[in-house]
């Protein structure tokens, strides 16, 4: 049956599917294809470390003291941008450069700016080490049941006491997709498991 | 026709051709000229209820047995799924749209679940790849591709849906950290014409009402939001004073369609100028310290002054709605709708330091539309519209009792007074009443 408005209607549904279609194809390139690289997380205020069915993470890396490109003082925490990304001898991430523009096929993640960052030893001054840039990359999916205990073990390894709390990130085309969440060297499925 | 009235016209049509006052043609004419008795409106509705209902039920039971199954599913499979249930709604909304356009069932059901689908789609998707948490962001690509849906099917339940996504976007953006968007005013304002579309050709169905009312809440929300959040008192005055007085006004100039959504939109609309008024009536904060531009910036993105515009649009339109009520000798309402001037010369005048002034000019004006109201309600006999102007002049009487220095005697003694004059007029209104009915 001819209708009139039944051109706009199916272009609708097209551009309807074409966006997560889109976004599919995309993330799985960057999965199959994509660097593989880690980085560390922080923990999260416990008011906010589980929602529902994720657990709420903190990928934070460090770049150099001044390397917000033009932002300073309080407009730094306005800023978002972009971190390329290297991987260190041990797999973690590297800030090379922060940058305000999307670089073109660079291994780069989209970031915050997430305040200083201090290196504090008991005993000492804490010491100025660099900007704080924070991963939007802020939630991990996970089986609602197993959730109490993963929650548990990412907040005991994701402090500053252990420090071995880290997500497994495939970059590709400044689009960064989670792997997986690892607690000391295992996957968080397997560290919740009774 | 009326509905009983053609129901007894059918019922009687045989007695009629028995008794050979009416041949068959004819009786057959009749029926063809008035059509088949409807069904009640209440029996419709109930359909349409149950049906959306029912259709509930089975996406949410699917949605359950999937979840129940997901963490077992491969990556692809779950993406796969999440763009069937997109493909699964829009098989729906287009067979709704080729073939049951006029079953009102069909249209909302589809429109719904096709709305609903889409988020659902994006959700699913960003679960699966533990996409970022960008809520405002999420709104915004769902408000945009679901917009062409309630013109496509004519879905009410639909286009309701696009003002709360437009409304859940509006308070998921946070002026701290990116301008205004400025396709948050152009969505907003892309919404209207299927409302105003459904005025003026279902403007007698209760459905129609809720349209209208989620439009005008979503305006409402998009240029509060916006002021509140750059801190811009002045635009906040303006905006408010103006959209609630252009609200009023569309809903009461005697050309507008009619229709229950006249008063369902004039009732908040008038309670939001009064409590509007009522803030601005004191002399303090309100309108003290105030600024031309918004605190703390160093300039006024796009977005901002977008909020600006539609203002100054609705001021526009307020006035106008306001000189055509005067001219149609209904003062109270042509009062009701000078609000948005109201606030605009307060604005004006507060600027120019006279902030006492712009308070008294808002104080003049509610007691002016107050009286105004409840003279004409005397005089036409109207309970509603007296005790609107009752309600306003005494809670103005009763925020002036509050901040200043009289005694508790004084203050009782008034309010003792307001409330007598609230007995005694709808007393006399109602005995007045049932002496005209006898």
């Amino acid at each position: 049956m001819k209708h009139p408005w039944l051109p706009a209607a199916v272009v609708l549904c097209a551009l309807q599917a074409a966006v997560p279609a889109g976004s599919i194809v995309r993330y799985e390139k960057t999965l199959r294809d994509g660097k593989p690289i880690k980085l560390r997380v922080e923990p999260v205020d416990p008011a906010d470390a589980f929602r529902g069915r994720f657990v709420a993470i903190l990928p934070t890396l460090i770049a150099p003291t001044d390397s917000i490109p033009g932002a300073t003082g309080i407009e730094a925490w306005r800023w978002r941008g972009w971190a390329i990304l290297e991987p260190d001898a041990d797999g973690f991430a590297r800030v090379v450069r922060v940058t305000d523009v999307r670089p073109e096929g660079a291994d780069a993640l989209r970031v915050r700016y997430g305040g200083p960052a201090w290196d504090r030893v008991d005993g000492e001054e804490p010491r100025l080490i660099g900007e704080r840039l924070v991963s939007e990359l802020d939630r991990y999916y996970m089986n609602e049941r197993r959730a109490p205990a993963a929650e548990a073990a990412y907040r005991e390894h994701a402090s500053r006491a252990k420090n071995d709390a880290w997500i497994a990130v495939r970059l590709r085309d400044g689009v960064g997709v989670i792997e997986g969440l690892y607690v000391d060297g295992r996957p968080i499925e397997e560290a919740a498991r009774p | 026709m009326n509905r009983k009235a053609l129901a007894w016209l059918y019922a009687e049509l045989p007695i009629l051709v028995r008794d050979g006052v009416l041949s068959p043609e004819g009786a057959e004419a009749l029926r063809r000229r008035y059509g088949p008795l409807d069904d009640p409106g209440g029996g419709r509705v109930l359909r349409i209820v149950l049906a959306a209902f029912g259709a509930l039920l089975v996406g949410g039971g699917i949605l359950l047995i999937l979840a129940h199954n997901w963490e077992d599913l491969s990556r692809p499979l779950r993406a796969g799924l999440a763009i069937g249930l997109l493909l699964a709604a829009q098989g729906l909304g287009l067979h709704t749209f080729l073939r049951r356009r006029d079953q009102p069932a069909w249209v909302e059901v589809s429109g719904a679940f096709w709305l609903t689908s889409v988020g659902a789609c994006i959700a699913l998707v960003s679960q699966t790849y533990h996409l970022e948490s960008d809520l405002e962001s999420f709104y915004r690509v769902w408000m945009w591709l679901v917009l062409p849906v309630p013109y496509l099917l004519g879905s009410r339940v639909a286009a309701i849906g696009f003002f709360a996504l437009v409304v859940a976007r509006s308070f998921e953006w946070h002026g701290w950290r990116s301008d205004l968007p400025v396709d948050l005013w152009l969505s907003a304002m892309l919404g209207l014409p299927f409302a105003w579309n459904e005025v003026r050709r279902r403007g007698s169905e209760w459905a129609t009402a809720l349209v209208v009312l989620a439009a005008a809440a979503a305006l409402a929300v998009v240029g509060l939001t916006v002021s509140f959040e750059d801190r811009w008192k002045a635009m906040t005055i303006l905006f408010s004073t103006a959209l609630f007085a252009a609200l009023y006004g569309i809903a009461s100039v005697p050309g507008a369609p009619p229709g229950p959504w006249r008063g369902r939109l004039r009732g908040p609309a008038w309670l939001a100028l009064i409590v509007t008024g009522l803030v601005l009536s004191f002399d303090g904060s309100p309108w003290s310290p105030i600024e031309p531009l918004p605190r703390g910036a160093d300039g006024v993105g796009p977005g901002s002054w977008l909020t600006g515009v539609a203002a100054v649009a609705w001021l526009a339109v307020a006035s106008l709605a306001a000189l055509r009520l005067l001219r149609d000798r209904l003062p109270a309402d042509g009062a009701w709708a000078c609000g948005g001037l109201v606030g605009a010369s307060g604005v004006t005048l507060a600027l120019a330091g006279h902030d006492v002034a712009a308070a008294a000019l808002v104080n003049v004006w509610l007691l002016a539309a107050g009286s105004l109201a409840l003279r004409s309600g005397l005089r036409r006999g109207s309970l509603g519209e007296a005790n609107r102007g009752l309600f306003a002049l005494a809670a103005l009487a009763a925020v002036r009792f509050f901040d200043t220095d009289l005694g508790f005697l004084v203050r009782g003694v008034g309010f003792v007074v307001l409330g007598l004059a609230f007995l005694g007029t709808n007393l006399w209104l109602l005995r007045r009443g049932r002496e005209g009915r006898s």
